[in-house]
């Protein structure tokens, strides 16, 4: 164990009358690490996610964090420097947003003023201003706004670690996809440790940088998105992945930015145009992405279109070219 | 609700009732050729034994303290048995809860004499019991009620038990506990009146001095002060109960 582990489970099992739910995994979480468990419902992920702020006590070994056994703390002492949300929120419904996001800081007494301070802090990194938000109630809140308060007040307390058991399960594809970038782009700006339940691979993959897959209370593979994709260990795994369509979800992992060719002078650009056979007074009418697109989107845009060139903008701005034989000679250097 | 027109207008209902009251406690003496009309072969038709007023505050004394008697009782065991220590004790008190219900208040009373001597004992006794179902039940339903993914993440955050119970589960709880209240309080103002069966001093008087003397006149001046009195707690609590619920 090194002094990069944040949270490390020894031999834990959580078993109900005889059945094992959770049945001794091993597992090490790293500082800043996103750590995504996956699986299908019943496979014990959410049991090991709720047995680390000890909602749920396990039965046998040993949970640390920061070298730390759990059990030497007081739960609620322990509760409070973990962040946790849920897929339903969970939010109160009687509180205004403003004082659920305190909730925790509250509990921590720290002074009002510092709780209004972190309050409008928390609001303005969720990107929702908090003259319009902080006095609603979450009744009053679409779902997508409810789960961002939900991931503030988890926050708010500033927390080194933050459990969250499929936040975005109830949310309609595009809020949650809009929600994955959103907590990507935060986890930027905090680097905690978050450990994230899922039952659903692409979120994993989009998400982690350690998936942990689970079947029946035990852990079967965890390795980082791209090893998963290249190498699943078995047949369960594969399957997780979606079979062949591997293939795509790779493909969604890896950005244009970089497997494009950089625009050069129109002179080097001629070049490579002819090299690939490719006329380059057609460049002007070609479909457009940008750099932070994935290979994927990319692929579809190409099919939508019928063709296999693309220019890759930025602000309007060209900044290169991706065609389809750059995409299926694609490999990820992860 | 800001200014004075709406709080007027939100508290109108229950005011008119008590003002009604009011007036009807004190003006009967002056309608009596009225109610010689309703009973025209007695020599007195206006009830004075007691003042209205009188009988008025011991009415409300003994509802307000038998109604104090089972919400304590009544919220607390309701409590007491949605925790995780007491929930072994859930099936008996619901229907102990559910068993004072079926019981007439008539045969408490009844019952209780020979315990409690006549008067205003017996009649609190009886009261409280007939009163504690309502509570009970609907402190029950309210917390039960409460969403279960709202109640892990108090946990989740890390409140005591104790935090989780007093700043979640009641509030939320609160609307369905004081709609159980003032269905225990309005019942138990009507069945104060059979008190006076037992010799306490209550609204009753009147009526049950009315009914043993073919008394219709003072039949009715009971039977109306009674009415109001109802009316006048039951819309009142219905405010209480809409300025919680519209809180959120």
């Amino acid at each position: 164990m090194t002094n990069n582990t944040m949270i490390e489970l020894q031999q834990v099992s959580k078993l109900y009358e005889q059945t094992a739910a959770v049945d001794a995994i091993d597992l090490t979480i790293n500082k800043g690490e996103f750590c995504v468990l996956v699986g299908t419902s019943g496979c014990g992920k959410s049991t090991t996610l709720r047995m680390i702020n000890r909602l749920i006590p396990h039965s046998a070994g040993k949970i640390l964090i920061e070298d730390q056994e759990i059990n030497s703390f007081n739960e609620q002492t322990l509760r409070r420097r973990i962040g946790y949300a849920i897929q339903n929120t969970g939010l109160f419904p009687h509180w205004s947003v403003e004082r659920n996001i305190g909730t925790v800081p509250r509990l921590l007494k720290w002074p009002e003023k510092r709780i209004q301070e972190r309050v409008v802090e928390l609001l303005e990194l969720l990107n929702l201003p908090y003259s319009d938000f902080a006095h609603k109630y979450p009744s009053e809140l679409s779902g997508g706004q409810a789960q961002r308060v939900g991931v503030a007040r988890a926050l708010a307390g500033d927390p080194d670690i933050l459990l969250m058991d499929e936040p975005f399960g109830a949310l309609d594809p595009i809020t949650r996809e809009s929600l994955q970038n959103e907590l990507l782009r935060i986890q930027q700006q905090i680097h905690k440790t978050i450990v994230f339940v899922t039952h659903d691979m692409d979120e994993a993959l989009k998400l982690a940088n350690h998936i942990v897959v689970m079947d029946q209370g035990k852990i079967i593979q965890q390795a980082s998105p791209y090893e998963l994709l290249l190498n699943p260990a078995t047949a369960f795994v594969s399957q997780l992945l979606g079979g062949e369509d591997r293939g795509l979800k790779q493909a969604g992992l890896m950005k244009v930015g970089e497997h494009m060719f950089a625009a050069k002078s129109s002179n080097i650009n001629n070049m490579v145009f002819n090299s690939l056979g490719f006329d380059i007074s057609a460049t002007e009418q070609l479909a457009s992405v940008k750099t932070h697109d994935s290979l994927r989107f990319a692929l579809s845009v190409m099919l939508w279109h019928q063709c296999d060139m693309l220019k890759v903008e930025e602000e309007q701005q060209l900044v290169g070219y991706i065609s389809l034989q750059q995409i299926m000679q694609a490999r990820p250097h992860g | 609700m800001g200014n004075q027109q709406s709080i007027a207008r939100f508290w109108g209902v229950p005011l008119f009732w008590l003002f009604c009251l009011v007036i009807a406690t004190f003006s009967f003496p002056y309608f009596e050729e009225l109610f010689r009309q309703v009973a025209p072969n007695q020599r007195q038709v206006i009830y004075t034994r007691d003042s209205f007023f009188a009988l008025l505050l011991n009415h409300l004394s003994l509802v307000g303290i038998a109604a104090i008697i089972s919400i304590l009782l009544g919220v607390s065991s309701a409590i007491f048995v949605t925790r995780s220590y007491g929930k072994d004790f859930l099936p008996l008190v619901s229907q102990i809860a559910s068993m004072g219900q079926t019981f007439p208040p008539i045969a408490v009373l009844a019952l209780s004499v020979p315990l409690l001597g006549f008067g205003a004992l017996p009649t609190i006794l009886a009261l409280s019991l007939y009163g504690l179902l309502p509570i009970v039940r609907n402190t029950l339903a309210g917390i039960q009620g409460v969403d279960s993914a709202v109640i892990e993440s108090a946990r989740g955050m890390g409140m005591s038990s104790f935090q989780v119970l007093r700043q979640v589960e009641l509030p939320l709880a609160s609307t369905v506990i004081l709609s159980g209240i003032r269905t225990s309080v309005t019942i138990n103002i009507a069945t104060a009146a059979i008190g006076s069966t037992i010799g306490a001093s209550t609204l009753g008087d009147p009526v049950i001095s009315g009914l043993v003397n073919g008394n219709t006149a003072y039949v009715i001046q009971g039977a109306i002060l009674i009415g109001l009195l109802a009316l006048s707690t039951d819309s009142l609590l219905d405010r209480l109960q809409n300025r919680l619920s519209t809180r959120r």
